[in-house]
């Protein structure tokens, strides 16, 4: 007995290796993801070196050389200040993907919580979706305008209003896919048995809906990135002089006709970046969820 | 039909209750004192005693915001601290280019998704093809206003066709007033183009790969009149619904692009007025557009309701 199960646990293991070598092979074969996924990495590696990539302060301003185009010692060129554009550009992919990424983990984890909790429990369940409700009724942009005017402008303010903007669309799709999972005949047989909730919450629905959560939080993180950078650009994001993709592209859109650069750099930087990340998470849903894709 | 109506009809109160607190509690969890901000700094403590006595700021949160909801039901919006006008004028005044914008986008994006996306599924597979999914890929991932200033940087600047900002008011001229929208109508309609078109392309294959077209292929009816009359027709269906919840999504984008591009409607009003702290207008602002948002969703699901009957019994 003991060691047919033990045998039985090896085909088991065996299997899933395949599995999971099949489902590698053919996200490499994928060239978009692994193109996506290689330019997240890229960005994700800028924002950690930072410090290390810049060749000057960010902040740093130097009236003589303002509003050069580039040139060897200024790649990007300097805007109005005569702030370095390239270092500007380094630290805002800094705080772009410190936002990024952040809002993207939190959200996922919230929106789980909130989504499976929401499935199990009626009166939880309209509760929380007539909030979600709300929330997603209000467009994006204008819901976190509004609350980093209440909030004030702050790096955390950011973060927080971001959180607010994307948990509702993860808890929704939480939900959705928990409720389909609830209905199986095993969560049935698990309730007969007499499992506490909580357990068949957390180790029987929870596993079979990470999947979408965690492409849809690779989406919230492009979305993230896109949302603070309108925040910026709008004068209510990362606050001034802490450079930001958005508040760069303000400052160029004001000196558009003496210094193009300011929006071509930063600007196609950003749009790389987004784009990369969107690839990533087609390539990492056809990966983890194949069953969803369209 | 008429209770699939009033059954979404009263799904609306709690939607509409949550947002009207949301957007209540902007105003009071400003860390900010909005009438010390409203009088300037050389007011004395009792001018502003006064003043927030008469605004009502002093009352128990929840008696201001049953204050604040009655008031919206009798008409009274509010003031606004800067604009001397009557609420219900400077939102009126406001939705106008709003609306304009967004209907232009709308038009810019179905017209490019219906001739990209038919093309794309008529070559399938071909060069053209991979253009069209390429671009659009890229458009998904264009923010609309990394498009708007691009646009502005080749168009305005570079070959000076169109305006760099402003906006030109419709009596004063309709083709100026065309003119000095179209840039801010395609950075906004670029990226929900790109959307419809992967939509439209996937729906017109799949009905070109039905039996009833391979029935008319068969009896030698024409490509053209075999993709435009048979297969469009019917692939139109999602496309409509599509252009419903673009909707809401372009009215969403209004707020940066009329930023980027200086066009007075309810996305430059908001972030004005948050910067000059002027929260009442903040607040109906936001509520309008939420309402508005909330309308057109309703509208789609209740024609979609209509089209496919099945929708009514989940």
């Amino acid at each position: 007995m003991g060691k047919n199960e033990a045998s039985m646990n090896n085909i088991a293991r065996e299997l899933r290796k395949e599995q999971a070598a099949v489902k590698r092979k053919k996200f490499l074969k994928n060239k978009m993801a692994v193109v996506g996924l290689i330019i997240t990495i890229i960005a994700i590696l800028i924002g950690i070196l930072a410090p290390l990539i810049a060749n000057h302060d960010p902040l740093e301003m130097d009236p003589i050389n303002r509003l050069k185009g580039p040139t060897g010692e200024f790649f990007f060129g300097t805007d109005k200040l005569g702030r370095d554009l390239f270092s500007r550009v380094v630290y805002g992919t800094r705080y772009a993907m410190l936002i990024g990424v952040s809002v993207a983990a939190i959200t996922a984890v919230l929106g789980l919580i909130i989504g499976l909790y929401a499935s199990y429990y009626k009166v939880l369940d309209s509760i929380l979706m007539r909030i979600c409700d709300g929330l997603k009724a209000i467009p994006t942009t204008l819901l976190a305008l509004a609350l980093m005017a209440a909030l004030g402008a702050s790096l955390k303010n950011v973060f927080i209003s971001l959180v607010i903007v994307y948990t509702p669309s993860i808890a929704r799709l939480a939900r959705s896919q928990a409720l389909l999972i609830k209905e199986q005949t095993y969560i049935e047989a698990m309730k007969a048995l007499g499992a506490k909730p909580s357990r068949i919450i957390w180790r029987h629905i929870a596993p079979n809906i990470l999947s979408p959560v965690i492409v849809q939080a690779s989406f919230i993180f492009a979305s993230t990135i896109v949302t603070e950078a309108a925040l910026s650009f709008l004068g209510a994001g990362v606050p001034v002089p802490q450079p930001s993709w958005g508040n760069i592209l303000y400052d160029g859109k004001e000196v558009i006709f003496n210094a193009p650069w300011m929006i071509c750099f930063p600007g196609i930087i950003m749009a790389v970046t987004v784009w990369g990340i969107n690839m990533f998470g087609d390539g990492l849903r056809d990966y983890l969820d194949p069953l969803t894709n369209n | 039909m008429k209770k699939y109506i009033l059954k979404r009809l009263l799904s609306l109160i709690p939607v509409l209750f949550v947002v009207s607190v949301v957007v209540f509690s902007v105003i009071h969890l400003t860390p900010g004192d909005p009438v010390q901000m409203m009088l300037g700094d050389t007011a004395t403590p009792e001018m502003i005693e006064e003043m927030r006595e008469q605004m009502g700021l002093n009352d128990p949160i929840i008696l201001q915001y049953v204050h604040w909801i009655g008031g919206l039901f009798q008409g009274d919006f509010g003031d606004s601290y800067f604009i001397d006008e009557p609420m219900s004028q400077i939102i009126v005044e406001h939705i106008g280019p709003s609306f304009a914008l967004t209907l232009y986008a709308m038009i810019i994006a179905t017209v490019i998704a219906i001739v990209f996306g038919v093309l794309a599924a008529k070559k399938r597979g071909s060069v053209a093809d991979n253009i069209i999914g390429t671009g659009s890929m890229i458009g998904i991932s264009l923010p609309s206003f990394l498009t708007g200033l691009f646009l502005m940087l080749v168009f305005s600047v570079k070959m000076q066709w169109f305006p760099v900002a402003g906006y030109t008011k419709p009596a004063d001229g309709f083709l100026e007033c065309i003119r000095s929208l179209t840039l801010p109508a395609i950075a906004l309609g670029l990226q929900q183009a790109a959307v419809m078109t992967r939509m439209t392309r996937s729906s017109v294959l799949e009905i070109l790969n039905s039996d009833y077209i391979k029935m008319a292929k068969s009896k030698g009816v024409k490509e053209s009149v075999l993709v435009y009359k048979h297969a469009l027709r019917n692939a139109l269906l999602p496309i409509i619904t599509l252009i419903g919840t673009g909707f809401t999504e372009l009215m969403a984008g209004t707020t940066v692009v009329e930023n980027v591009f200086g066009i007075p409607g309810m996305g430059l009003l908001v972030v004005n007025s948050v910067s000059r702290r002027d929260y009442e207008v903040v607040q109906i602002t936001v509520l309008v557009v939420a309402v508005i948002n909330v309308i057109a969703m309703l509208l789609v699901d209740l024609v979609y309701a209509k089209v496919d009957p099945r929708v009514k019994v989940k």
